[in-house]
């Protein structure tokens, strides 16, 4: 099977020759896929080479007017051959097969409505859109440190706390009654519209979940947190100039900073990933006991898990991230200064799940957080770190493209409501 | 039942060539239990049965079967005790004896031997009824040379050799990777039901994570001479083979937390 990509607008057509049956169509969807992560969300296949289309060849040609549509973007079929024709319409699917003229109206249509409104070019090779949401938008911090690292855990060292759809966060926790229920399970967590996923402290890779649904309301037994709440003030969308760049974490929190015109800063992402550098507790802290060392070498290597490698590429992360460049932070223990932008002091996690293409344009938070997490389990939860160490290091987390939520923020020691 | 407690055992000590193999290995296998080893190259999943079967003496460390410490018992009298099968389907059997003279040596393992008529006609009948278990046609061809089989039917008849008197512990050491995909098929479930049917404990080298899966009840994970990882009971149970390469993957990672990453993680990690 062949490809040839010509891009005619905002649409790209896709001219495939050859046969589209079982032993093709994963290929022929990892194709398009790929055009699809390239940015083209309005896709068009020139059948006009295509020789065979069996059920396996359909259900593949399916599978991405689905995933087009989810996004408000379009798929169709154009110059089908008599055969490939017949097949479609005896199966039921003519309105996949578009006419020349219909292609070209849609076409000039398409291209007028997602016209980006790119601003500036901080970053060499990515394309930012910053888009105002809420002038005023800000989000409230607050933090619960009872417990101390890596100090055994206490019974008073841990809060419950409900995370609504309007309450975002990250931090060490575990569902549970109470602290002695959640001890053995206690891992990185992270919380975004009304989804709830941690990764459970058994060494396990696999990250566990709970989702707002009707009066259910997911909860955590959490023994250290970042959590805010409040109105985002921008969105920021970020895209690659070519095939091969991507954008660095710390100037991905310089960039949110700069939108938000703040000194500190809370921010969900929802990004596709180039590669990600982190780290997860192995095994809980709360079966810490007073004469262990976990942060002491190599006792640590009990305790925590280092990624090894950059990984997760091409996948997508939700990643929480709460970062400061305002000196009266400097004491706050959560946030971490980024070797590479020592001025900033940050705190980040990220759930990974499957690839899902994001919407062009602006986009509301809640429905894109679902819409991620739809029929879709997420496969890993890392806090993101920067490997700076000389020659070797693996770097720093990047991304090719996301669209990121933003405010400024500000701490605060009341309880949440 | 088998305990092991702090086995160790370093090759080449004090030279170029050092390695250790086991490194401290405790390790108890209930009566009963069907368990499988599984590592990389290296890892010492079999000196860990060569250690057992006493093809050496550990530098450290007991070794117990049914309670009897048999650490400083020498090979020939741990055979009493132990079922064996290799991993060469020639290694267990005579090429030039017929199948009823291999046999039965099998049945004699351990015993004292005398000068009377070994192959009389009601052992020849019990042979024959115990290979016709193997649904391989064997039972007809008893004065066949062993030499005359394939591997897989020689492996087979190793298997059912090596468990004929019922060992108090069975050890495989990847006895089907020599076979073709069929006949390493037909052996891996032949030792299943002869594990299960005999209730024998058994331990099992393999090197393939679909037969680690499948067959034991519990599987033993090496690296380095240690043993890194267990999953027995529930956990087992649930296992299937990406569980075992991700388990693979924490333990490499695990290496990759080196001193310079630790002093990372301190500062970064909150």
């Amino acid at each position: 099977m062949q490809f040839e990509t010509t891009i005619k607008g905002n649409c790209a057509v896709l001219k495939v020759t050859g046969r589209l049956d079982a032993a093709w169509a994963d290929h022929f969807h990892g194709a398009v896929q790929e055009t699809i992560r390239d940015g083209h969300h309005h896709v068009q296949i020139d059948a006009s080479g295509l020789e065979y289309l069996s059920s396996a060849g359909i259900r593949s040609l399916l599978r991405i007017q689905r995933e087009l549509a989810a996004v408000k973007g379009s798929f169709g079929i154009i110059h089908a051959s008599t055969f490939v024709a017949d097949t479609l319409r005896l199966s039921g699917l003519q309105q996949l097969m578009l006419s020349e003229p219909e292609h070209s109206e849609k076409e000039t249509m398409r291209c007028e409505a997602v016209a980006p409104c790119v601003e500036v070019q901080p970053v060499p090779g990515i394309c930012f859109e910053k888009h105002p949401i809420a002038t005023k938008g800000r989000i409230t911090v607050r933090r619960n440190c009872r417990w101390k690292p890596w100090q055994p855990v206490h019974n008073d060292d841990a809060v419950e706390i409900s995370f609504t759809r309007n309450v975002f966060g990250l931090g060490i926790g575990a569902p549970g009654k109470d602290v002695d229920d959640a001890r053995t399970r206690f891992g990185e967590f992270i919380a975004a519209s009304g989804h709830l996923v941690w990764l459970p402290g058994d060494g396990e890779d696999t990250p566990d979940y709970l989702e707002q649904a009707e009066r259910f309301v997911p909860r955590l037994q959490v023994i250290q947190s970042l959590t805010g709440d409040g109105d985002f003030s921008h969105l920021l969308r970020f895209s690659p100039e070519k095939k091969g760049n991507f954008l660095n974490l710390s100037d991905l929190f310089l960039q949110i900073l700069q939108t938000t015109q703040s000194n500190a800063a809370a921010m969900i992402g929802l990004v596709e990933v180039e590669g990600l550098v982190g780290a997860a507790i192995s095994r809980s802290p709360g079966l810490i006991q007073a004469t262990d060392r976990p942060a002491d070498f190599p006792e640590i290597r009990n305790w925590l898990r280092f990624c090894g490698e950059r990984i997760h590429r091409q996948a997508q992360a939700l990643v929480v991230a709460f970062l400061s460049r305002d000196p009266a932070h400097v004491s706050v223990s959560d946030l971490s200064p980024l070797p590479s932008r020592p001025g900033i002091r940050a705190h980040a996690h990220a759930v990974i799940l499957p690839y899902r293409p994001l919407q062009q344009g602006i986009l509301e938070l809640e429905p894109s957080v679902r819409a991620v997490f739809e029929d879709n389990e997420p496969i890993g939860l890392l806090h993101l770190i920067e490997d700076d160490r000389p020659a070797i290091g693996l770097g720093q987390s990047a991304f090719i493209r996301g669209a990121c939520w933003c405010a400024p923020f500000q701490f605060s020691k009341e309880p949440l409501q | 039942m088998i305990s092991i407690r702090s086995l160790e055992k370093t090759f080449f000590p004090n030279t170029p060539n050092e390695v250790r193999a086991l490194c401290g290995i405790d390790l108890d296998i209930p009566e009963g239990c069907f368990a499988g080893i599984i590592g990389t190259n290296g890892s010492g999943k079999s000196t860990l049965l060569n250690a057992i079967a006493g093809a050496f003496e550990p530098d450290q460390g007991e070794i117990f079967i049914d309670q009897q410490n048999i650490t400083h018992w020498a090979e020939h009298r741990r055979a009493r005790l132990i079922g064996r099968v290799f991993q060469n389907p020639f290694a267990g059997t005579a090429a030039d004896m017929t199948i009823a003279e291999n046999v039965v040596m099998a049945m004699r393992r351990g015993c004292k031997r005398g000068l009377g008529l070994a192959l009389r006609h009601s052992v020849r009948d019990e042979i024959a009824d115990r290979i016709r278990s193997l649904k391989m046609g064997l039972e007809n061809r008893l004065d066949n040379p062993m030499g005359t089989l394939s591997g897989g039917q020689r492996q087979a008849l190793t298997l059912l050799m090596a468990t004929w008197l019922r060992p108090h512990l069975l050890l495989l050491d990847e006895h089907t990777a020599a076979l073709d995909p069929k006949s390493a098929a037909q052996v891996a479930e032949l030792t299943l039901e002869i594990v299960r049917r005999e209730k024998l404990t058994a331990l099992m080298v393999t090197h393939s994570m679909q037969q680690a899966v499948q067959l034991p009840e519990h599987i033993i994970m090496m690296h380095r001479g240690q043993i890194v990882r267990q999953f027995g009971g529930q956990e087992k149970a649930r296992v299937r083979v990406p569980d075992l390469l991700a388990a693979f993957d924490h333990v490499r990672r695990r290496e990759q937390l080196d001193p310079a990453v630790a002093e990372i993680l301190a500062k970064q990690y909150v």
